[in-house]
């Protein structure tokens, strides 16, 4: 890897402009490398038939050999691959790498194609470790100090521990297989790591008596059948209560920015869909406007859109509050994550036939109960306010002649 | 800084107005040649580009995660191109800057646009800075954690082409539709944004800019017309 500026630590092989086996001469473009933010066009010094070492993508140190020209493959010196200083080479096979100025072997210590940290090297050969047999656990696969240090104790571990020790750390979880996160994935692990290491929550739960949306969800649904319109599920019941309780209560429906708080005129609903491998969060805007049908339409749509992967960014974006909701497996209650900057999130538990203490009789007696767990960012929204915005939404819910207006 | 120790050396400075994308790389292409030859000196072409994406060498697909349906009803371009870096947008408001120039150390090349653009905010009085210690993920110049200015070069035969891109008053809604850079999640800022109803136009910001980038060259400004550097009809498009 050609040293193409002094700062510059490790490139990577964009593009081959050439062949492997392409003979190439004095001052041809060999190769397009990528350092920093910079596409660089490297040309030969030499001529002759071209050897590639590297593979496009490859991100390499300076000084390691990508190529070589000017030697058939099956030259005996051809196999070494140093990363020797290249002096106008008068020899046959020039690696084509670019003098390194703070080399980074000591040039007495060279092992064949290992990468290495200087100080790794020096303590291997102190000690006598072959530093050649060892798995690097630095960038790229480079052998660092640990892992010098890792061996010499495995190799003199004591007769009782006849094992290696860093074979048995290896195995203990069985085979590893590392998976790239995608890009989606790398943006909520992200968000969620900056949510929780960053905002001082704090959760409130309360059970609702869901006996009259049970009831409203059965007249909508014989609507429905006549009217081959879709029934609103007790989600959507529960993002409209939202949205209404969040008009009453701007500070929940705010944003927590830069030390300020920030308070938005329309309510926008986000509800948490899973999708393959990722949770996106589609918004239903104006939800405190909309009628409860059109909120169980949009939010039907969102969901389909979000798992055909046709979403687009403007239905993701502007929600000032999010519904999650795992009712669907079976689980009573959990806390969410809060999508920062929002002021909270309002996580769904599953409707389930509990028992409960009728206020009149004194009796127990079964009814449909769900649990609502708000988690808040206490910056914006304290305890209090959050406890009455809490219970609005159950008043909502128990009431629910006001989410079909 | 690079090379010559003359002290008249000069830059000259052009500006273009709008141009479209590939017109610009064709443009690009053929300074470059003309500079490599010997024929021109240092340059600095100071533009706007239509709204368009710029997709780098090394962007994967997911970067673009909309169908192309969406960004054509947007009515942005999407172009392929052979500077380093992933995605960026390019639109209407933002000064985009190519130095078509020698630049002997690629990664002083880029450095030392960080500290050009700095400078130049810093006389509209915004506070920005390159974030060398982040890594190179982070090339480019921010204002706290948001990111108003991006680079990305092409260096052949010792001459660098493309360059950096400054938000002054563009729409930056459309970064949001990107994964712009590789880096889920970055906040854009412009200088509109800001310094709100004080920000001043591109057209002050851009004359600005170009001085504050030869200074940072230890050049003199020269200003040229793009017919001084034969490209005043209209360049071929590259096919």
């Amino acid at each position: 890897m050609p040293r193409l500026s002094d700062t510059m630590e490790e490139g990577t092989i964009l593009r081959w402009l050439k062949s492997d086996g392409e003979t190439v001469s004095r001052g041809e473009e060999l190769v397009e490398i990528e350092t920093d933010k910079a596409t660089m066009v490297y040309e030969s010094d030499q001529e002759g038939p071209l050897t590639l070492i590297a593979a496009e993508g490859d991100t390499l140190p300076v000084g390691t050999p990508i190529a070589r020209v000017g030697a058939s493959p099956a030259d005996g010196d051809g196999n070494t691959g140093l990363a020797q200083p290249s002096a106008p080479a008068p020899a046959a096979a020039a690696p084509v790498t670019a003098p390194a100025p703070a080399g980074p072997e000591p040039s007495g210590e060279r092992t064949e194609r290992v990468k290495a940290s200087p100080l790794a090297r020096r303590i291997a050969s102190e000690r006598g470790v072959d530093i050649a047999a060892l798995a690097g656990s630095g960038p790229g696969g480079r052998v660092v100090k640990a892992d010098v240090e890792g061996a010499q104790a495995g190799a003199t571990a004591p007769a009782a521990a006849p094992a290696a020790a860093v074979d048995a750390v290896a195995t203990a979880k069985g085979t590893t297989t590392d998976v790239e996160l995608t890009k989606l994935q790398q943006t909520v692990a992200r968000r969620m790591a900056e949510s929780k290491a960053t905002i001082p929550d704090f959760s409130i739960e309360i059970e609702v008596d869901m006996q009259e949306c049970v009831r409203l969800r059965e007249q909508l649904k014989q609507l429905a059948r006549d009217g081959a319109e879709v029934a609103p599920t007790y989600n959507d019941m529960v993002v409209k209560a939202c949205a209404l309780a969040l008009r009453e209560h701007p500070t929940a429906n705010g944003s927590y920015r830069d030390g300020r708080v920030q308070l938005h005129s329309r309510v926008n609903v986000g509800v948490a869909v899973a999708a393959e491998n990722a949770l996106v969060v589609p918004t239903v805007f104006d939800a405190d406007a909309k009628a409860l049908g059109e909120i169980a339409r949009e939010a039907r749509a969102l969901a389909d859109r979000v798992r055909a992967a046709t979403i687009t960014p403007p239905e993701l974006g502007g929600g000032t509050f999010t519904v999650s909701n795992l009712g669907m497996f079976g689980i009573s209650s959990f806390a969410a994550i809060i999508n920062p900057p929002q002021a909270a999130i309002m996580s769904v538990g599953a409707l389930q036939r509990r028992a409960v203490v009728d206020e009149a009789s004194g009796e127990v007696i079964a009814r449909a109960m769900l649990t609502l767990t708000l988690v808040c960012d206490h910056r914006i929204l304290y305890g209090a306010e959050a406890a009455l915005f809490l219970s609005r939404v159950r008043e909502l819910l128990q009431a629910p002649a006001a989410l079909t207006l | 800084m690079s090379g010559t120790s003359a002290p008249a050396k000069e830059i000259w400075v052009c500006h273009l107005g709008k141009v479209p994308y590939e017109e610009g790389v064709a443009m690009q292409e053929q300074l470059r040649a003309r500079r490599q030859a010997g024929e021109l000196p240092d340059m600095l072409l100071a533009l706007e580009h239509p709204p368009t994406y710029t997709v780098g060498r090394r962007a994967s697909a997911e970067e673009l995660p909309f169908p192309p349906a969406f960004y054509e009803q947007k009515g942005i371009e999407v172009h392929a191109t052979d500077r380093g870096g992933r995605v960026t947008y390019h639109g209407p408001g933002q000064l985009v800057g190519y130095p078509i120039m020698a630049a002997p150390d690629v990664i002083e090349h880029l450095r030392t646009m960080e500290l050009a653009i700095s400078a130049a905010l810093a006389q509209v009085g915004i506070q920005a800075r390159g974030r060398v210690q982040d890594g190179p993920d982070y090339t480019g110049v921010w204002v706290e954690d948001r990111k108003i200015a991006s680079l990305g070069v092409h260096v052949s035969r010792g001459v660098a082409t493309h360059g950096f891109a400054v938000n002054v008053e563009n729409d930056l809604e459309p970064f949001g539709w990107v994964v712009a850079c590789g880096l889920p999640d970055v906040r854009m800022t412009s200088v509109a944004s800001e310094l709100g109803e004080a920000a001043e136009e591109l057209a002050c910001f851009r004359k600005r800019m170009a001085y504050a980038f030869c200074e940072a060259h230890g050049a003199r400004q020269r200003l040229v017309s793009a017919s001084r550097l034969g490209i005043e009809t209209k360049v071929a498009v590259a096919a």
